[in-house]
């Protein structure tokens, strides 16, 4: 194993005990009698309701631990800068495998907005303490973790009306208020630190007096929504073989078959038989995107710091190519458009390449290819 | 009868030093070395904060947490940044220290209380502050410790009160001085959720440093013993004045008349070395003696017809057997860094340790047992 692999691999442990972290934290702020609340009443009024998207009000008793309770549609809205699409709802956490789904016991309320722009918020609302100490003994094992400092742009650090903060990964921001936190997960968005904080502190100001409103109420809408988004179960469902042989060239054909939650493809080429993986997230791509582009980035600064600069990896580059945004990086290529993730690890793709295989994901994702 | 007389000496020295340093003011600047004691059932266990950086908008800080763990002896070295502004005005006050702490918490201090809070205890008697505080460690709980606990830091909330209505001094050893320092004493019911605690606090009162020199909660204490920073005359010029049999206490506990029953004609020229750090129970030293023993270097090139004793001396927790061979291994240390690292020949140079047989302050409190822990100089006067 090269120290690359050593360290990629140390820092995919991390992240995965970091978003294992999140959701047993997650689990464990359940309220027990939230799964109890949850009625068609309720969910009916969401669906006729919709032209009210900044939080539904109930008639039922309020449950004192609904994560919507905190903000208010209108104050996501502005950070996100569009409209809601579909009320706020109580779902999963924002980095598990079915994030973005809800859920009527769900301690993470989702607030989407255009293009599935969105932010998630959540509370625990108790024994926060015990929860910053394992999120910060986490941290504190992630070699390429700054402590979860929140550095701005200026140099200067986010101060809050929090009594401590922490940033977890690229864009979740935990603030602590006595024994109380809550969790601004802004990974979906293109919001800054900044606004985070801002959406925090207000936030934290409800723990003690939230807002009349039910977030269960938002979750058949949310349902009906998150049925209608393309999530095809095949991780090669993009391309066929003639696809790749057609896109890339080479004489033989290629090799195409799924590894996991990966697409793994071997092709042919001027300089012989090469591997690529490919892994496709049709959704949660925005906070997927921002997430693996910030770890990644954070791992080559690793990699350099352990060899004391004698390996200097390059830095990653904005790319222009059929997506929204992408960055180059030395470790892994990130393309984003609608949602939609795509990361590629290759050896010696050339950048048209690259733009002709992951625009042709892109392209298949918004024809709903494989569904 | 030796120890008790060299003890009633040392008590009129005590309080003479008091009586001359009312209007002590310890500088919140670089160089600035503080230990903290923390009473608890296996001993004093002690911290070391150094001010390490100090400019116009940061306050650095470097801990040493000294203590003894199941496996032996255990250092952390943590390192915590204050903003100037917050201990100008902020209500917060965070003094633990967890695993994967950032360098910065803004918007709280360390050690102190903010100068707008003292000066609101001051004028009105009460204020509102915010304490975060690790609990459940036991006898070490008020100490702004280093701490593993999975219940974590939480920040607790309500209003000290004033207790005294003047000031109350509290005894610190200031390079090498016992000296004491007024102090506001407050106290508080602070709470968060469904928990409290009440909690007391002995603060500086000087408006440029309000150190908070004395925690108590529950059945914890913890307070700081020592000062030592860089001042106006060389700490070189101190030494050679006192080991020359200079009148008055120069340096700590002895000086030119003698703690321990010497005098500056035919008798013995001491000095209490300040800045001297070891590890906890051990005799290893610490960066943190560099400057002292540069000085001792300094003075024996400046002096080279001299030859000294470095003396060794305890406080009482251990027993005498402990305690002596400690005593004498430190004052070896001592000896073999100055014949190591800054080349004084080793002819000159003798290490003795007397254990707890000589102290210079009760052994009951916190602040006289840190007195009694420490090295002497000193030499034959002509």
């Amino acid at each position: 194993m090269t120290l690359t692999e050593a360290r990629m691999k140390r820092q995919h442990t991390f992240l995965a005990t970091l978003a294992l972290l999140s959701v047993a934290l997650a689990a464990c702020n359940k309220p027990e009698t939230a799964a109890g609340t949850a009625t068609g009443g309720l969910a009916d009024s969401a669906e006729t309701a919709a032209a009210d998207l900044s939080g539904a009000q109930s008639n039922a008793a309020p449950d004192p631990h609904d994560p919507c309770r905190l903000l208010t549609g209108a104050e996501v809205e502005a950070v996100l800068g569009s409209k809601l699409v579909v009320p706020p709802y109580r779902g999963s956490n924002p980095l598990g495998d079915t994030n973005g789904m809800p859920q009527d016991d769900g301690s993470v309320c989702w607030y989407v907005g255009k293009d599935n722009r969105n932010i998630t918020a959540q509370a625990y609302w108790e024994n926060a303490g015990a929860i910053t100490a394992a999120v910060s003994r986490e941290l504190a094992e992630g070699e390429s973790a700054s402590g979860g400092i929140l550095k701005l742009q200026d140099g200067s650090e986010l101060v809050g009306d929090w009594d401590e903060a922490r940033l977890r990964g690229c864009c979740a921001l935990q603030a602590m208020l006595g024994d109380a936190s809550v969790e601004i997960e802004f990974g979906g968005s293109q919001a800054t630190e900044e606004q985070a904080g801002e959406l925090a502190n207000k936030a934290l100001a409800r723990l003690t007096e939230p807002l009349a409103v039910s977030g269960i109420a938002g979750n058949a809408a949310a349902q009906k929504w998150q049925q209608a988004r393309y999530a095809p179960t095949d991780p090669c469902a993009y391309w066929t073989v003639a696809d790749i042989q057609r896109l890339l060239g080479g004489d033989e054909a290629p090799v195409v078959k799924a590894s996991g939650q990966d697409c793994a493809i071997t092709y042919s080429g001027p300089r012989g038989r090469s591997d690529m993986v490919i892994t496709v997230t049709p959704r949660n791509g925005y906070r997927t995107f921002r997430r693996e582009n910030a770890s990644f980035a954070a791992s080559a600064r690793g990699i350099s710091a352990d060899n004391e600069g004698s390996i200097k990896l390059r830095e990653a580059k904005s790319v222009q190519g059929p997506w929204e945004a992408a960055e180059d990086g030395p470790i892994q290529f990130n393309a984003v458009r609608h949602d939609a993730s795509i990361a590629l690890r290759h050896g010696r793709l050339s950048i048209e390449q690259i733009r002709a295989i992951v625009g042709h994901a892109f392209d298949r994702i918004e024809q709903g290819a494989g569904t | 009868m030796r120890i008790r007389l060299s003890l009633l000496v040392a008590a009129g020295l005590l309080l003479a030093a008091h009586a001359n340093a009312q209007n002590t003011r310890i500088p919140l600047v670089e160089g600035l070395v503080e230990v903290i004691a923390v009473r608890s059932t296996s001993g004093d266990q002690e911290q070391i904060v150094a001010v390490t950086r100090a400019d116009s908008a940061i306050v650095e800080f470097t801990v040493i947490f000294r203590r003894i763990g199941p496996n032996g002896p255990v250092n952390n070295t943590r390192m915590r940044e204050v903003r100037r502004e917050d201990l100008a005005k902020s209500n917060r006050r965070n003094g633990y220290f967890q695993v994967g702490d950032p360098l910065k918490f803004p918007g709280s201090t360390l050690h102190h209380l903010s100068s707008s809070t003292l000066a609101e205890l001051k004028t009105t008697g009460r204020s509102d502050v915010i304490v975060g505080m690790v609990l459940g460690t036991g006898d070490n709980e008020a100490a702004s410790g280093f701490v593993v606990n999975p219940a974590g830091r939480k920040y607790f909330r309500g209003t000290f009160i004033r207790v005294e209505p003047g000031r109350v001094p509290i005894s610190v050893v200031v390079n090498g001085t016992p000296t004491r320092l007024d102090t506001i004493h407050v106290r508080g019911k602070l709470s968060v959720g469904n928990e409290s605690i009440d909690v007391e606090m002995w603060v500086m009162d000087d408006p440029l440093n309000p150190e908070i020199l004395r925690f108590r909660t529950r059945k914890s204490v913890s307070q700081t013993v020592r000062f030592d920073f860089p001042v106006a005359e060389p700490l070189v010029a101190q030494l050679q004045f006192a080991l020359a049999g200079g009148p008055g206490v120069i340096g700590g506990f002895g000086g030119g008349s003698g703690a321990n029953g010497g005098g500056s004609a035919g008798g013995t020229c001491r000095a209490s070395l300040s800045g001297i750090y070891f590890d906890f129970a051990q005799a290893t030293l610490l960066p943190q003696s560099t400057g002292t023993l540069q000085a001792v270097a300094g003075v024996m090139t400046a002096n080279p017809g001299w030859s000294l004793r470095i003396e060794g001396h305890t406080d009482n927790v251990g027993g005498g057997a402990f305690n002596l061979a400690l005593s004498q291994r430190r004052a070896a240390a001592v000896r073999d860094a100055l014949i190591a690292q800054f080349k004084v020949p080793g002819a000159r140079l003798a290490a003795t340790g007397f254990g707890l047989t000589r102290p210079v302050a009760s052994n009951d409190s916190l602040d006289g047992r840190a007195a009694n822990r420490r090295v002497e100089l000193s030499r034959t006067c002509p």
